[in-house]
């Protein structure tokens, strides 16, 4: 086939130029970490990357609402705890308040560390976390115990929509938040405790007795309510544990699908320079000889 | 006999030719460079032997020759490869086109990044996650308000980035129309000019170097095929002759006639399809139905970029991703804002009651046109409409909606002031007033009247009334009677007809009517209007759940992308974003998250994005959307690729036959230097032998 100068010279533009082009693509590569840098590079790598990347957004977003539900379960916590121990003090009060050797003066006295004791109940049950009332289920914005003395709840108390203050740790999938305000502070204690000092202004002990009964119902609500958190506490914990595991592993397929490997382009880089310098070396010689310099 | 001088003759044929030779070699050498030249050569033939048979002929010993002559100067070329090379040039340039379109695409749709749609959306997700977690967070809902806006604006920014890039390609097209009709034009002056030089019998290769470079030109615009008609008077039997140029399709056949003997046609691409785009191209007197037309070029992959008809739709690469763009866009905005209005927002906790504030808007103007009946018993309807009008523009206006007021009064066709009468759409409501205050009331007749002409009436009815693309479409009918329709015989048109024909525009019809009156509630359902008791006493609370609807209406969802935004009511206050669940509406508290949490899962539920009847969830399809445009565009370059190879690779087999090698010419020009060489040395021996005759012979013993 019968070659002319300016065909030889193309060919060699050509080639160098698609040499410079394949540096190229490697230099991109290597200064953006990533295999492709628009959607064209690798059609199914992109989809894939892109529902990879949302993944990883929803799991990091699961985490950050578990810290909200931390904040409810540890508040709840050592809320119902102060009340619990309110409440022992209250039985001790009447255990003693029953020996009817007490004078009046005694049992005023006692009367008096009820009362003290109711106020601590209120102010617990009134508890405030970041601005929110934590033992008023979703009805956030409201105490729950409306009036201070004689105390009395909310009016929506005991209605079960107001008892689900979720927070949603997986897809679909829902963590109750709070402790059900029913079970906890309601009409009944603090009716109890009111009643518990009525009876030891009137040294009436039969009413004691009664009360006590009463007393001992509301603690095991309570602390049935309290191990059910428990429960649920340790529920969330694992929820935690999985969802950090997912993170590691959600970041591992991003990065597989996408990233480089530094090492390879590295190299491919050096050989492609390599390749680069013998093309214009070899095209500059031939392409300037012709019959011309050696005619005299 | 023989001639004294035919030696000397017969040696300055030599010298001369050789000389003519030597020309074309330091042409060649000088134009080896030029673009799109073609070696020449001169062709050597023997000049005609002495003596030529005849009566008189001499009795010679056989014919001798005279010596040589250039008999033509040809061009080197093999026009096989020509036909080659422009096949290859055609599917280069359509590729290359396409290629480019696609990647510009891309470089718009920015995906996989970390500031495409998706990550929007999935940070919009975030923020409403967030917000389910402490729903009372003033900080949390204005990000949720700030995400949902950045929603919106990279819907806008996309949709606009696409129709801009879209209208480029427009200009694109009309600059390659230009280009093609300017070098047939120059083709066109070549032919006659070539058609003036043949008929004398010479080759003007300069003239076809030039017409080559053109059509080659022209073959990587539209899909081409040359043929030659002979020149007539005396040319040469090498002689090309003109060219006669043909727009084929990929298969052969013919489709205009670009350039022929008789002169040049110019070639026109029409703009009259559904949304401007390209139907037919015209080439001189034919026209070309663009969709049946499968000839490649850079031509055709500009025009399939910007759009095309087919099939009564506009579709091509930008279209399609548009109208993609706009279908996410309403099916979301229109899911959310559903799920949006049945919660509860701290507003309508306090207040009560469920306002059904919408998320997205769609609109900033609302065509809504007033039918109204002007048989005497209307007289209370319509100066309630007049005294209501004020509250129910003004309702609108707070939403962040224009209300563009039309008036089509309306009795029994027929009589006199019954036939439909429309006044101008305006966007003042106290001409819309006046309007109403110069309605007057004629007979009526039998109850029922023609409404169905009040809508449908080409030139008079509300149907007639030009809205501007992304505007609102109402119609509120406020009559107490029924309307006639084809079963009674007293119209043309019926029920469900009417209702069709509003649907496929996207115009609601809300009817204010009598109760009993149910034959309208044809009208009202179909197309997502109201039914309104039109002997209500409040009639200002009735034409407020007409406003509320239309508030809710996202418009429709050619161009959505282009308009999605957050609603005036969520800009106006935070405490409109509905949080709680709207069951109850009484019970509702600030902490119970629900509705955000369905908000946030309207994201992961699955919906007919596509229009298709399929379902999937947003993220899935835009995943899906983004795949098919990578897919396109990895095939256009690779095949981009591919046909330059191809095209680089017969040029090169043209080359070798065509360019100028220097160092061939160099050998040439030595061998002809030679000849000359010889040739003169036969001249100097002629001399001597002419010498020996003249002053030598007859001069013996001297």
């Amino acid at each position: 086939m019968r070659i002319t100068q300016s065909m030889l010279a193309a060919n060699s533009l050509r080639n160098i130029s698609s040499s410079y082009d394949r540096m190229g693509k490697l230099q991109d590569q290597l200064s953006t970490g990533k295999k492709i840098t628009k959607p064209s590079d690798d059609p199914v790598s992109a989809m894939k990357g892109m529902s990879y990347r949302s993944d990883l957004v929803s799991v990091e977003q699961y985490k950050r609402n578990l810290s909200e539900l931390h904040t409810w379960m540890d508040n709840s916590e050592s809320g119902m705890k102060q009340a619990d121990s309110a409440l022992q003090r209250i039985r001790e009060l009447v255990v003693q308040g029953q020996n009817s050797s007490l004078t009046e003066v005694d049992r005023t006295a006692i009367a008096d560390e009820v009362s003290q004791l109711q106020q601590d109940l209120v102010k617990t049950a009134n508890t405030q976390v970041a601005g929110r009332y934590i033992f008023h289920g979703n009805d956030v914005m409201n105490p729950p115990v409306t009036q201070e003395d004689p105390p009395k709840v909310a009016d929506n108390l005991a209605k079960s929509e107001i008892n689900n203050y979720s927070v949603e740790v997986s897809d679909g999938v829902s963590l109750k938040a709070n402790v059900n305000p029913q079970n906890v502070f309601n009409q009944e204690l603090f009716d109890v405790v009111g009643g518990i000092q009525t009876a030891l202004k009137k040294g009436n002990t039969t009413d004691l007795d009664s009360m006590l009964t009463r007393l001992d119902k509301v603690m095991d609500t309570q602390s049935a309510e309290r191990s059910e958190l428990g429960a649920r506490s340790n529920r969330l914990d694992m929820v935690e544990s999985r969802l950090n595991e997912q993170s590691v592993t959600a970041t591992q397929i991003l990065s597989d699908n996408e990233d480089v490997d530094m090492e390879k382009v590295i190299m491919d880089l050096t050989n492609q320079e390599s390749v680069h310098r013998a093309a214009l070396s070899v095209g500059s010689r031939i392409i300037q000889p012709s019959l011309l310099d050696f005619l005299k | 006999m023989r001639s004294t001088f035919m030696g000397l003759e017969t040696a300055r044929r030599g010298m001369f030719t050789q000389q003519s030779a030597l020309y074309t070699t330091g042409q060649n050498v000088a134009n080896a460079s030029t673009p799109g030249y073609t070696r020449q050569r001169v062709n050597f033939a023997q000049t005609e032997p002495y003596p030529g048979v005849g009566m008189n002929m001499p009795q010679l010993p056989g014919q001798m020759g005279t010596g040589v002559k250039a008999e033509s100067v040809q061009r080197i070329r093999e026009s096989f490869l020509d036909v080659q090379y422009r096949g290859e040039n055609n599917k280069a340039g359509y590729w290359q086109a396409r290629s480019d379109a696609l990647s510009k695409m891309e470089s718009i749709m920015n995906e996989p990044s970390d500031s495409g749609l998706s990550t929007v959306m999935d940070q919009f997700w975030q923020s409403l996650q967030d917000l389910a977690v402490d729903p009372t967070n003033a900080g949390a809902r204005s990000v949720v308000r700030q995400r949902g806006e950045a929603v919106g604006d990279t819907f806008n920014y996309l949709s606009n980035s696409l129709s801009a890039v879209k209208r480029d390609q427009k200009d694109q097209v009309d600059v390659t129309v230009k280009e093609i009709n300017s070098v047939v034009y120059q083709l066109d002056q070549i032919n006659k000019q070539i058609g003036s030089v043949e008929p004398h019998g010479m080759l003007p290769n300069d003239l076809y170097d030039e017409r080559d470079r053109l059509v080659d030109q022209l073959s990587s615009l539209v899909n081409i095929k040359v043929d030659y008609v002979k020149s007539g008077g005396n040319a040469d039997p090498k002689a090309e002759g003109k060219a006669v140029i043909k727009l084929v399709d990929d298969n052969g056949s013919e489709q205009g006639v670009l350039l022929s003997n008789a002169g040049y046609n110019k070639l026109n691409v029409n703009y009259k399809g559904a949304d401007d785009s390209v139907n037919t191209i015209t080439v001189g007197a034919q026209t070309i139905d663009f969709s049946k037309m499968n000839s490649s070029g850079k031509l055709r992959a500009l025009i399939e970029s910007y759009g095309y008809e087919k099939d009564g739709q506009s579709t091509g690469i930008y279209s399609d991703m548009l109208n993609e763009l706009d279908n996410m866009a309403y099916t979301f905005a229109k899911e959310f804002n559903d799920v949006h209005a049945s919660g509860l927002s701290p507003n309508e906790i306090a207040a009560g009651k469920n306002d059904e504030i919408p998320f997205f808007s769609g609109a900033s103007r609302a065509d809504v046109a007033f039918i109204i009946d002007n048989t005497g018993s209307m007289t209370v309807p319509i100066n309630n409409v007049k005294t209501n009008i004020n509250n129910f523009a003004s309702m609108l206006k707070d939403q962040g909606i224009e209300a563009n007021l039309g008036l089509v009064t309306y009795g029994e066709v027929g009589e006199t002031g019954g036939d439909p009468a429309k006044n101008a759409l305006t966007t003042d409501i106290s001409q819309f007033v006046n309007y109403v205050n110069s309605i007057t009331m004629t007979g009526g007749g039998d109850t029922p009247e023609s409404g169905l002409e009040a809508i449908m009436d080409p030139n008079n009815g509300a149907i007639s009334y030009d809205a501007a693309t992304g505007d609102l479409k109402h119609i509120i009918l406020v009559t107490d009677a029924p309307v006639h329709d084809v079963t009674d015989g007293k119209s043309t048109y019926s029920i469900t007809d009417v209702a069709n024909a509003l649907l496929q525009k996207g115009i609601r019809l809300h009817v204010v009517t009598d109760l009993s009156n149910t034959q309208l509630q044809g009208l009202s359902d179909p197309t997502g209007g109201l039914f309104i008791d039109i002997n209500s006493p409040d009639f200002g609370t009735q034409l407020q759940k007409i406003a509320t609807n239309i508030t809710n209406d996202i418009g429709s969802k050619k161009g959505y992308a282009s308009r999605i935004d957050v609603s005036q009511a969520i800009k106006d206050s935070l405490d409109n974003i509905a949080t709680a669940t709207g069951s109850v509406p009484s019970a509702a508290t600030l902490g119970d998250s629900s509705n955000v949490k369905a908000l946030a899962d309207v994201i992961n539920q699955p919906f007919d994005y596509g229009n298709n009847s399929e379902q999937s969830d947003f993220r899935n399809y835009y995943q899906n959307v983004i795949g098919g445009m990578g897919v396109l565009s990895q095939e256009a370059t690779r095949l981009t690729t591919n046909s330059t190879t191809l095209q680089q690779s017969v040029d090169q087999k043209r080359q070798s036959v065509s360019s100028v090698s220097l160092d061939e010419e160099m050998t040439n020009m030595i061998q002809f230097q030679q000849a000359y060489n010889a040739s003169a040395r036969m001249i100097t021996l002629q001399d001597e032998l002419l010498d020996k005759i003249i002053n030598g012979m007859g001069t013996g013993g001297r």
